[in-house]
């Protein structure tokens, strides 16, 4: 029914509708504060940063294992009577590697889902919308509504959008946390906690045998040729660094996926502080990974000048 | 092979132990190799110390193979939170929508009610 502006009834009851959403407002704000602390926007982007990175060392750890091994494989199928495929099977499999991927594919699917639903711009549209239709209600009354009414509703239907955005993606961090954790969990068991298991141990048997090979080919030199000996000796040393900086790289790899199981924990605990100081341990390992890169680089720079020098 | 990897072998070893054997097999030849002097003595060892490679190699190969598989179903429950949150996002969609309609709606219902008021 609509109303005449000048009626006791039309004032009565819209400073009656004031005080309503004051009070509403101010209870909601009182539930907001007594929730847990869900996931600020800030959080799950620098998660989501962290997964790529893994996963972008990963993949180029792989590719380096398979082609290492494959160097060793041609060594050994050098003094076998006859070739087969069987000698040169990929030791970190396609089928397996492409389990990972899909592994980290579908946590950035989740992690973009959680920044999508966390957008402040997604309360912003609600608001926006909601402030249009308020200015719809006045005009169908044939009066203004009384001030702040309309905003006051925007307002708190922006707030409430928000409440259930945040509520939602806190329901969705819990119940993707044991799957994250399982698969973290496996990850770095696969990597290996040292160089005795997992792929950390097939890398360092690989070493092994190069340095094997570099022993023999010293032990076939003649003591009088030094110049020889001490280029095989130099390589020694090469390899045995670029050895030692390839397993850090590997157990970097192995630290950050740990850091970032314990960082969605957090997140599922609603513990905000714990997982941003947890996520920028995930940035450090990055910066020292990216470290061992460059040592390797040299190390092997060195290896290929003490072999051209020999030349 | 020494004694220690051929019990490991023989019980029912997990694949990780077996592993573990043969890796330390290995770096024990290796230590060998750095102490012989005799040359038969260190292409023996060479030889021995290649066919346990391969053998870690399997192990290696097995292990990653079982692990990957495990992380491949191990992942679905993350797939079934990302359809939790696209419904969310969906629920917030339908709604700014709704709020668009009734604008829209009651836009329309001003206009005619304009026209009416000039009659």
């Amino acid at each position: 029914m609509l109303l005449d502006r000048g009626s006791p009834r039309a004032s009565s009851s819209g400073s009656q509708l004031a005080i309503m959403t004051r009070v509403l407002t101010l209870a909601w704000l009182f539930v907001l504060a007594a929730c847990r602390t869900v996931p600020a926007s800030d959080e799950i982007p620098q998660f989501r940063q962290g997964v790529a990175s893994v996963d972008q060392r990963t993949e180029q750890a792989f590719a380096e294992i398979n082609a290492f091994d494959r160097q060793r494989m041609v060594e050994y199928a050098s003094s076998q009577k006859a070739l087969g495929e069987a000698l040169f099977e990929q030791v970190l499999e396609k089928g397996a590697t492409d389990k990972w991927k899909r592994a980290f594919g579908l946590i950035d699917q989740y992690s973009k889902l959680l920044q999508e639903l966390l957008d402040p711009n997604v309360r912003e549209g609600v608001h926006t919308e909601l402030v249009a239709l308020g200015e719809q209600f006045g005009k169908v009354r044939n009066n203004e509504l009384p001030a702040g009414v309309a905003s006051g509703f925007a307002t708190l239907g922006g707030l409430l959008v928000q409440m259930k955005a945040e509520k939602d993606a806190l329901a969705a961090i819990r119940a993707a946390d044991p799957g994250i954790q399982a698969t973290f969990a496996s990850m770095a068991s696969a990597i290996g906690e040292n160089d005795t298991e997992g792929i950390r141990a097939v890398n360092a048997a690989a070493w092994l045998q190069v340095l094997k090979e570099r022993d023999a080919a010293f032990r076939e030199t003649k003591t009088s040729d030094l110049t020889k000996r001490r280029e095989i000796a130099t390589l020694y040393a090469s390899n045995m660094d670029e050895r030692d900086a390839q397993d850090r790289s590997l157990d970097s790899i192995r630290r950050s996926l740990e850091l970032l199981g314990q960082s969605h924990a957090e997140l599922a605990e609603g513990r905000t502080q714990s997982a941003a100081s947890l996520l920028a341990l995930v940035n450090a390992e990055y910066a020292r990974w990216s470290t061992t890169k460059s040592t390797i680089e040299e190390a092997r720079e060195a290896a290929a000048e003490a072999e051209g020098a020999g030349k | 092979m020494n004694d220690n990897a051929n019990d490991a072998a023989q019980k029912n070893m997990s694949l990780q132990e077996l592993q573990q054997a043969l890796v330390l097999q290995h770096r024990a030849l290796f230590e060998r190799l750095s102490t012989t002097e005799s040359v038969e003595d260190a292409s023996a060892i060479s030889l021995e110390m290649d066919e346990v490679y391969l053998r870690i190699r399997v192990c290696g190969r097995l292990l990653f193979r079982q692990t990957s598989e495990a992380i491949d179903r191990q992942i679905e429950g993350v797939l079934a939170a990302s359809d939790q949150l696209q419904a969310s996002i969906n629920s917030i969609a339908r709604l700014v929508d709704l709020i668009k309609a009734i604008s829209k709606f009651l836009g329309v219902v001003d206009k005619i009610l304009d026209k009416v008021k000039l009659i």
